[in-house]
């Protein structure tokens, strides 16, 4: 048996339409999406579904033609993402992407701060980064010397040696992945060594140095990663 | 336009030979799933931004085939070709402001704006309408829209994209097509060969559909690899050197545009992750891309005579540049 160049077409579709459903289906879509464009996720598996069907229905007098060798290329690199979402199922973004991607302090504080107003219900890397270089919004958010806090992120700048204080981030995304913003506190525990992408959950209070907030961690125990890693803008 | 599969001869592949690649594929993400590939940063990195893109981008590129099949299928070409009776100097900007209502992206807009010439159009408005489209048609500013919502530069983004995008398909269209089309185009065997069609609407739509698709998502899959090699390797403070200087951060951006190769029903949601540059730059990526990009010089090069590409770049690039320095002026 023999596969023509409509049978691929249409098997190419197909797998990008499964594809999409399993994200659909399982929810792993929010470890490539943002909240505010998962709709394209049911659109791509109920369109590309009806046009493999469609495609289908609409060739089905056509002879078997053969594939052109650019045209296999082609349908061979439509595959790529799939293998490479398959094989990177559980991946994510850490400190490498924190290093290499322009952090919260390249966006326009303005903007930051009225984001980390607006959704403050409670106090986050957001809202701290961008309370620590603006008094009046630490003031409008109730952030003090003192204030509990809790937080959970990777470690991305892991101590220099036991006790010192480290670097705890999240991502902030707005569509995708590829637009990411991390978004990093200092965190002091003392006699605590941590390594670089390790999950922490993260209790303690709040001091102020310089320009930034820090956590004086009361306590600090690692975890596993959420199977929703990155926090939207849009929340 | 017609993207019929042409007959052929014979099937090639062999059942057997796709069943072995897929089991070959199967056990190799298996071994990698098994060797912790996932953990590794680089490859993790590359991986989440390059499925996210295609993932985020796909929907669209599907929306665009949908469009432009609609077009293709039920449409007539003779619709296009009331423009021509338009006075001459209204052709060019009416041809342009056609793309406003002509959903289709950079990959469509060069077969139908080649038809159209062929038919009779004036070769001038064809290619204000070829260079027009991609960047003024309804799904690409509402995606520009969509990327830039959460910045809250919604509006003056898009307003801007769709006045630059506009200006540059009118001065290139006005200045690379004058002469006759004949002229302009590369001449090809079946442009005499009306095929006959004696056939359900529905099924031509549905296979213009998936071809289109398929044609326009290999393009898009290269552009994510590209786009997420460079966020994996190129720590972003590099760029961020470069955006320190407007000119020198834009025609870099407009650079990015050509390599990178996006779909403009889909590049809003990579320029918006250009933080480190002004909104300037990011609109200068945004007009340039879907106007001539690395996929758009093959095609190009496939449908229009000799240094189309050269004379396209020389005409749009300044523009795109002097735009992206006004808005940054004016609204950044």
């Amino acid at each position: 048996m023999r596969l023509d160049a409509r049978t691929l077409r249409t098997l190419a579709l197909a797998v990008w339409a499964l594809l999409f459903l399993w994200l659909w289906a399982s929810g792993e879509s929010v470890r490539y999406l943002g909240p505010r464009t998962q709709w394209v996720v049911p659109v791509g598996a109920i369109g590309l579904g009806l046009a493999a069907i469609g495609y289908v229905h609409a060739t089905r007098r056509e002879g078997g033609s053969a594939l052109s060798a650019i045209e296999w290329l082609g349908i061979a690199g439509l595959l790529l993402p799939i293998v490479a979402a398959a094989t990177l199922g559980g991946a994510q973004l850490g400190s490498l992407a924190a290093s290499n991607k322009l952090n919260a302090r390249g966006v326009d504080p303005t903007a930051l701060a009225r984001l980390a107003s607006r959704d403050a219900r409670e106090i986050g890397f957001l809202q701290l980064d961008a309370a620590g270089r603006d008094a009046g919004l630490s003031n409008e958010l109730g952030i003090h010397p003192g204030t509990p806090v809790h937080l959970v992120g990777f470690v991305s700048s892991p101590p220099g040696r036991p006790g010192a204080r480290f670097e705890l981030s999240r991502f902030y995304i707005t569509c995708c992945v590829a637009d990411a913003v991390p978004v990093g506190v200092f965190v002091a525990a003392p006699d605590k060594r941590f390594t670089k992408d390790e999950w922490l959950d993260v209790t303690g209070t709040l001091t102020h140095s310089k320009q930034e907030w820090i956590v004086r961690a009361a306590r600090v125990e690692r975890v596993d990663a959420p199977s929703d890693p990155y926090l939207s803008f849009a929340a | 336009m017609s993207t019929r599969a042409r007959p052929a001869t014979a099937p090639v592949v062999p059942l057997w030979a796709v069943s072995a690649a897929f089991w070959l594929i199967v056990v190799a993400v298996a071994a990698a799933r098994a060797a912790g590939v996932a953990e590794s940063q680089v490859l993790g990195t590359f991986g989440v931004v390059f499925v996210s893109i295609v993932v985020e981008a796909l929907p669209f590129i599907l929306l665009g085939a949908v469009a432009s099949a609609l077009i293709a299928v039920f449409v007539p070409a003779r619709a296009f070709a009331r423009i021509g009776r338009l006075p001459h100097p209204l052709q060019v900007p009416a041809a342009a402001a056609a793309g406003f209502a002509m959903p289709v992206c950079e990959c469509g807009s060069v077969p139908v704006a080649r038809r159209l010439i062929l038919r009779g159009l004036n070769p001038q408005a064809g290619i204000a309408f070829m260079l027009a489209a991609p960047v003024l048609n309804p799904i690409v500013l509402a995606s520009t829209w969509v990327a830039y919502g959460a910045a809250g530069r919604a509006l003056e983004m898009t307003v801007a994209r769709a006045t630059l995008g506009l200006a540059v398909a009118v001065a290139a269209g006005w200045a690379l097509g004058r002469g006759r089309g004949a002229d302009l185009l590369r001449e090809r065997p079946e442009d005499t060969y009306e095929q006959p069609r004696e056939r359900w609407r529905g099924d031509a739509f549905v296979e213009h559909v998936a071809n289109d698709f398929l044609f326009m998502a290999r393009f898009l899959v290269l552009g994510a690899a590209f786009a997420a090699t460079l966020q994996t390797a190129l720590p972003q403070d590099v760029l961020s050197g470069l955006a320190a200087a407007p000119v020198i951060g834009a025609l870099a951006l407009m650079g990015m545009a050509v390599v990178l190769s996006l779909c403009s029903e889909a590049d809003a949601f990579v320029a918006v992750s250009f933080t480190a540059f002004p909104l300037g730059s990011q609109l200068a990526f945004l007009v340039l891309g879907p106007v001539v990009d690395a996929k758009l010089a093959v095609i190009y090069g496939a449908t229009f005579r000799r240094r189309f590409v050269l004379r396209l770049l020389v005409i749009v690039v300044p523009i795109a540049l002097v735009g992206a320095l006004v808005f940054d002026e004016v609204v950044g």
